[in-house]
């Protein structure tokens, strides 16, 4: 039996037990907590460093109220990208190829911000379903097209980041099977190949960093509307 | 060497003492002589078996690796965690807590990881061997 291209996102079973388990709990134990040391080690060093850029980067535009989501915010990305970047090592799960998974991390977060949004400033959170300067007959069709839009970005959310992995898994096998099976017959070929798979290998690298970068950027973006 | 004030008097530092000086406080007094610590014991012979039980899973050969596991009283789970845990603990102050660790203890754990994730696969992999006629 020959193995299709689309197994490697099917999480395998042993023992009862699915990959996909491992793979969610070893962002855990990558990230040690910080000691009350004045000088940590290196791991520690880096992460704290880029966890404190980052927040500091993500929670710049958000006002007060958006500060309590700090938190989520900054583990919700380290989760991510982590998952993805272990994604690309060779035989491993990525979680985040499967849609049940983002649409589970997109949709109650993006509810969350409408429905603060809606509670604490009704008013505000309704007025940005139409922009500013729009001419006055556009007005009706254009209140459509913003609701839709609306209801639209938990889906957007979590089919980005699913698409995007999937897609960047899919050619990374589809050209290193090409390449494999050029080799006896054309190595020229098939070193070409092998140079566009390095190239794309990079570009996968940062698609992982980017695409949990976006997911995380967009809903505080949402937030900071709501909030 | 740890000062013995008021201690002057007694029996096991008076060979140590070193004489009266001339101020009110006592002397540094050696204690070289006193015995602190346990004379060395001699380390058991090497190939020595003990019971398999008891020894510690480093020093178990590959061979005997089940025999081991099978052998050991049933632990409860809180145990077997408390083990777990005890372990992440010396490979992670072996190899990353350190002051200069490098890209090894991180780099272990994520090879580790793959093997771990091939054999979880393996009896998927395997489907896909060399054959005349796909």
């Amino acid at each position: 039996m020959m193995l299709s291209f689309f197994d490697q996102f099917a999480s395998p079973t042993y023992l009862g037990i699915p990959l996909i388990a491992l793979a969610l709990s070893l962002p855990w134990i990558l990230y040690p907590t910080p000691s009350n040391r004045w000088l940590n080690n290196r791991l520690l060093t880096l992460q704290a460093w880029f966890i404190n850029r980052f927040t500091q980067q993500l929670l710049l535009p958000l006002n007060i109220g958006g500060h309590k989501w700090a938190m989520l915010f900054a583990s919700l990305m380290i989760f991510l990208m982590t998952l993805n970047l272990l994604g690309l090592l060779p035989y491993t799960f990525t979680p985040t190829t499967q849609l049940s998974l983002n649409m589970g991390l997109a949709v109650p977060l993006w509810l969350a911000t409408v429905i603060i949004g809606m509670r604490n400033q009704p008013t505000i959170a309704l007025g940005h379903l139409l922009p500013e300067g729009t001419p006055a007959p556009l007005i009706p069709v254009l209140i459509i097209i913003e609701t839709i839009s609306l209801f639209i970005r938990p889906l957007a959310l979590g089919v980005r980041l699913t698409a995007n992995l999937t897609a960047g898994h899919l050619l990374i096998q589809l050209i290193a099977t090409a390449a494999f099976v050029l080799f006896p017959m054309m190595p020229t070929v098939a070193i070409l190949t092998s140079t566009v798979l390095f190239l794309l290998t990079l570009l996968e690298v940062a698609v992982a960093m980017i695409q949990a970068y976006v997911f995380v950027l967009l809903l505080s973006l949402y937030l900071q509307e709501n909030v | 060497m740890q000062r013995a004030r008021g201690l002057e008097g007694t029996m096991e530092l008076a060979a140590g003492y070193r004489g009266i000086g001339l101020s009110m406080f006592p002397q540094h007094l050696s204690t070289e002589h006193v015995q602190t610590k346990a004379p060395p014991i001699q380390p058991p012979a090497t190939g020595s078996q003990g019971p398999l039980t008891e020894q510690k899973l480093m020093d178990m050969r590959l061979s005997e690796l089940p025999v081991w596991l099978t052998s050991r009283r049933l632990v409860t789970p809180r145990e077997a965690v408390a083990a777990v845990q005890r372990g992440w603990l010396r490979y992670y102050r072996k190899y990353i807590d350190v002051r200069k660790g490098g890209i090894g203890g991180i780099g272990m754990l994520l090879a580790g990881y793959c093997i771990l994730s091939y054999a979880w696969n393996y009896p998927h992999i395997k489907q896909d061997r060399w054959r005349k006629y796909h």
